[in-house]
């Protein structure tokens, strides 16, 4: 059967914009990348791709009737204008969290993506890593009894720049988001309860900006599971991302991935590599799989299995956790 | 160094695995057991070592240079004040008190009658532990930011056991609450603990728990957390890791055996040690011969009242933060 070939648009070619451009381009030939937008498109990578329409303008994007998507990697703070854009051109969207630090904003763009009959899917990539695709059919098929404990470590292996951080809307909105929406697409629970304790040991800037670089979270889920997140800016070691999941029957680990599989064993000690230092690297194959599944929600006309209704619950999740980290209480998560 | 003579009081089941290891080690002779429920044990017996059901025994001794006690942690207190008679020596399980009054009041017999007190915080002994608290002293992964403990047993005590534990926290936890002051060397400033009975309803009609996760901020602002289950099926769960300004030091489990099995169905290792007998083994020789060699007049590192205290006081703001659903300040 000969596969439909989707034409797609990028809007942002920052970091992320790239890969998706590039995995698009050597590895998922069912998309054909006709366009790219960014108000400062960088050459060095845009003159290796072919075909390709680059503008500074968006609206090139917009106007192009042959295009039926657009994966959109601009700054969060665009997100809203730039995805109505889409949606009212009828262009399926696929949008990097967190879409928008409103829920307002992000409910609006429900309203209208349902009106529209359009899809938004959202980048919660770590749904498709394989690893914890496993940790969740084993769960499910009951492998650990009932579920006690749930912890995710999540560490960053490097700090990023002071302005990315200001704009980042903070390490909870930033950073933890995807923690949040990984207990409720693990669990199916939604999260009942958070309380943050944090701390800045590494930027003291961040103190001025009310935001932390560390931080411990105890979250309790809607049927009584009792969770932890860990999670820091800098490790030094590599992006340390692990889950463990224990229960009545047992636990499950998923462990970090090294950057290379040697050790070296000398009169001394015994070396073996850091772990994988970026997204970009760990999540590989989340990255791929994720517009994987966008394709084929686009042409089996289904509903993407991830939207703006999941990243909605896990800001009002952050929401709370904002909450509590300046009162120093647990608070429960509001879903209106 | 002249040979000490030892007592050990409460003869359960801790009671024996130091009156074994004393009997192993060179310089040091265990003179007499005290326990009111006392089956006489013939292999002791037939060792020379005294066995009785009445305290009045010990004090008829000549000599007494050090005394263990091991008996039921509600005992703790009212012995330590009628030991100190005999010894200045005294070596008292965990927890030391089960109220903060009690302790106050060992810590000015302490004071005032200089003794020589050890707290059973055997995990301060355990090689892998003490090795992580001398990398993180020297500096190896810079200033501490944070501290991961997870502390879980294979299975539950008996109901009768728990009802007279004080609670997991106070009798369980307790351990990590000192583990996370013996690593950083600060105390506990703030605590938030949230807690569950998952595992068996008559631990809940015990008015306790099964299931914790403990979270906490340290005087000097370093975060901790501790994660704890009365019942892994796979076993004895004991880690630990640290994050540092320059790193992460990481100590897992120690396994049953080394053996790694790889077949069609994919590989294998084996469990954790049992239980803390087994994983703990030789912190609990490594205190004991330490606090024989305190009795002579050698200074060691070791748990003492203060810290007894600590992590009393820790525990209990756990119980009250775990009815309250809010965060303790200390």
């Amino acid at each position: 059967m000969k596969k439909t070939k989707i034409n797609i648009g990028i809007v942002g070619l920052g970091r992320i914009g790239k890969m998706h451009a590039k995995n698009i381009c050597q590895s998922l030939p069912l998309f054909n990348l006709k366009s790219i937008a960014d108000p400062d498109p960088n050459t060095d990578f845009t003159q290796n791709l072919e075909d390709v329409v680059i503008s500074d303008n968006i609206d090139n994007v917009l106007s192009d009737k042959t295009i039926t998507a657009v994966i959109v990697c601009s700054p969060t703070p665009t997100h809203y204008e730039i995805i109505k854009k889409c949606v009212m051109q009828k262009k399926h969207v696929f949008c990097e969290k967190p879409i928008s630090f409103s829920e307002d904003e992000i409910k609006e763009l429900i309203t209208i993506k349902n009106k529209q009959n359009i899809f938004i899917q959202v980048g919660l990539n770590r749904r498709f890593d394989q690893d914890f695709l496993v940790a969740k059919e084993k769960m499910d098929s009951r492998a650990l009894g009932d579920i006690h404990t749930i912890h995710i470590t999540n560490h960053d292996a490097s700090i990023p720049s002071f302005k990315f951080l200001k704009s980042s809307g903070g390490m909870l909105f930033d950073l933890c988001i995807h923690d949040f929406d990984m207990l409720n697409f693990l669990t199916g629970e939604k999260i009942k309860e958070i309380y943050v304790n944090g701390g800045v040991f590494i930027d003291k800037r961040l103190r001025d900006i009310d935001d932390v670089d560390n931080a411990i979270i105890t979250l309790e889920l809607e049927n009584g599971v009792l969770c932890l997140i860990d999670s820091s800016r800098q490790t030094h070691y590599g992006y340390d991302q692990r889950i463990e999941l224990f229960g009545s029957k047992g636990m499950i680990l998923v462990e970090n991935k090294k950057d290379n599989l040697y050790s070296l064993s000398d009169s001394n000690q015994t070396k073996s590599s850091k772990i994988k230092h970026s997204f970009i690297e760990r999540y590989r194959e989340s990255y791929l799989n994720e517009l994987k599944h966008f394709y084929n929600s686009i042409v089996s006309n289904t509903t993407p299995s991830v939207g703006p209704e999941n990243i909605l619950s896990a800001i009002q999740v952050a929401e709370a956790g904002r909450q509590s980290l300046k009162t120093k209480r647990p608070q429960g998560v509001k879903y209106e | 160094m002249s040979s000490v003579d030892l007592a050990i009081v409460g003869f359960g089941r801790i009671g024996r695995i130091h009156a074994e290891n004393i009997l192993s080690m060179q310089g040091a002779n265990l003179k007499i057991i005290v326990d009111p429920i006392l089956d006489i044990d013939e292999g002791l017996k037939r060792r020379g070592i005294q066995q009785s059901k009445n305290i009045a025994d010990l004090f008829s001794l000549q000599k007494i240079d050090g005394v263990i006690i091991c008996s039921p942690s509600n005992y703790h207190v009212e012995q330590i004040k009628e030991l100190s008679k005999a010894t200045k020596n005294i070596f008292c399980e965990k927890p030391l008190g089960l109220s903060i009054k009690e302790i106050m009041e060992v810590k000015s017999l302490v004071d005032s009658k200089n003794l020589n007190l050890h707290v059973g915080f055997n995990r301060r002994f355990d090689p892998d532990f003490s090795s992580l608290k001398l990398s993180i002293v020297s500096g190896d992964i810079g200033d501490l930011h944070m501290i991961k403990i997870i502390s879980r047993d294979p299975y539950p005590p008996p109901i009768s056991y728990v009802e007279k534990s004080g609670g997991m926290f106070l009798d369980m936890t307790i351990h990590d609450f000192d583990m996370v002051k013996y690593l950083s060397g600060v105390e506990i400033s703030e605590i938030y603990a949230k807690g569950d009975c998952f595992i068996d309803p008559e631990i809940k009609k015990a008015n306790d728990i099964d299931t914790a996760i403990i979270n906490m901020t340290l005087k000097n602002g370093i975060l901790a957390t501790i994660n704890n289950s009365r019942k892994a099926v796979y076993g004895y769960d004991q880690r630990i890791e640290v994050l540092g300004s320059k790193g992460t030091m990481i100590v897992g489990n120690k396994l049953l055996h080394g053996v790694r099995k790889g077949t069609k169905d994919g590989f294998t290792s084996a469990n954790p040690k049992n239980f803390f007998i087994d994983r703990y083994k030789e912190s609990y020789q490594i205190e004991i011969a330490d606090f024989i060699r305190s009795t002579s007049g050698e200074t060691v590192d070791h748990a003492n009242v203060d810290d007894g205290l600590h992590a009393l006081k820790i525990g209990l703001a756990a119980n009250k933060s775990l009815l309250k659903n809010k965060p303790i300040q200390l």
